[in-house]
């Protein structure tokens, strides 16, 4: 989980980053845009994800960055297997590189979806 | 849902699928579900386990244990799947590490889960289903299934022959 909580919070301080840059603010700037204002090494903590940002901060930084707080908020990867690789090594007396292969081959996505239901069924009909 | 209704649901499974002959190819009706199996070295005290979340629902078999601890492991996955059973909360991955416990032992009744108990059920009748044990075990004639014929059957079947004895027991056979 650690790491993809860091993970979480460095994704959420480079969007801060972009969107600041795109603003033409500077972390001073941006600082001074929220109640109560915060300074610029806070700003500038947030945007390395050394510094959790709280949901109400959440809110005024999108305000001040003109976007909506879901735009701000970092793609969480659904699907993905991080969460299933940290299952794993909790649950398996494994090494991390055979956690990783036995991840990998259990949630790779694919194409081969058809089932011999429909294959039989299809089967039938002609 | 109860042991019973596990085996109705091995049994619709089977009809559905029309599997009418011994072994049951297990990996073709994990296939027909949509299922992805992965054998794979799970380390020690597992025997399978299956992922609820991600792009597909998969299913790990260990690839150390025996064909037919194998197979059972997985028809017991397909159980947890089929039953729709919930785990924990947040869990994406539940684990197996159970060997094969009759439903009708004391140890199995204590302290077992009543999911695992189904899964188990469902793995016996899906292997193992009445029918067919009965077509085949009609062959010996009259009276209880002796230690050889066991042994036949579970070659037949492909099982161990302890899973045939619990099952023949099951079904008043032996």
């Amino acid at each position: 989980m650690a790491v993809e909580v860091e993970d979480f919070y460095k994704d959420l301080g480079l969007k801060v980053r972009a969107l600041r840059s795109r603003q033409h603010f500077t972390q001073q700037q941006l600082g001074s845009l929220l109640t109560p204002q915060v300074t610029r090494a806070s700003i500038a903590n947030i945007e390395t994800g050394k510094q959790r940002v709280l949901a109400h901060t959440l809110i005024q930084l999108a305000a001040a960055l003109r976007v909506s707080v879901e735009e701000l908020l970092p793609r969480v990867r659904a699907g993905g297997i991080a969460h299933i690789q940290e299952e794993l090594s909790h649950k398996l007396a494994l090494p991390n590189r055979q956690i990783d292969r036995l991840a990998q081959r259990l949630a790779k996505p694919t194409s081969e979806t058809r089932s011999l239901d429909e294959r039989s069924r299809r089967t039938r009909r002609r | 849902m109860s042991a019973a209704a596990a085996r109705a649901a091995a049994e619709r499974l089977l009809q559905r699928l029309n599997v009418n002959s011994a072994p049951v190819d297990v990996d073709s009706i994990a296939r027909a579900l949509g299922l992805r199996v992965v054998y794979e070295d799970l380390g020690s005290d597992v025997s399978a386990l299956l992922v609820t979340s991600g792009p597909k629902i998969a299913i790990g078999i260990h690839k150390g244990h025996s064909k037919t601890r194998q197979r059972f492991s997985l028809a017991h996955e397909i159980g947890h799947f089929v039953l729709r059973h919930q785990f924990e909360a947040g869990e994406h991955v539940h684990v197996d590490s159970g060997r094969l416990i009759s439903a009708r032992s004391a140890s199995a009744s204590a302290g077992l889960d009543p999911k695992e108990v189904e899964a188990n059920q469902f793995a016996a009748e899906l292997l193992m289903p009445v029918k067919l044990i009965r077509m085949h075990a009609s062959r010996f004639g009259e009276g209880p299934v002796l230690e050889h014929e066991v042994a036949r059957l579970a070659r037949e079947f492909a099982v161990s022959q302890q899973a045939m004895t619990i099952r023949l027991s099951t079904l008043g056979l032996a």
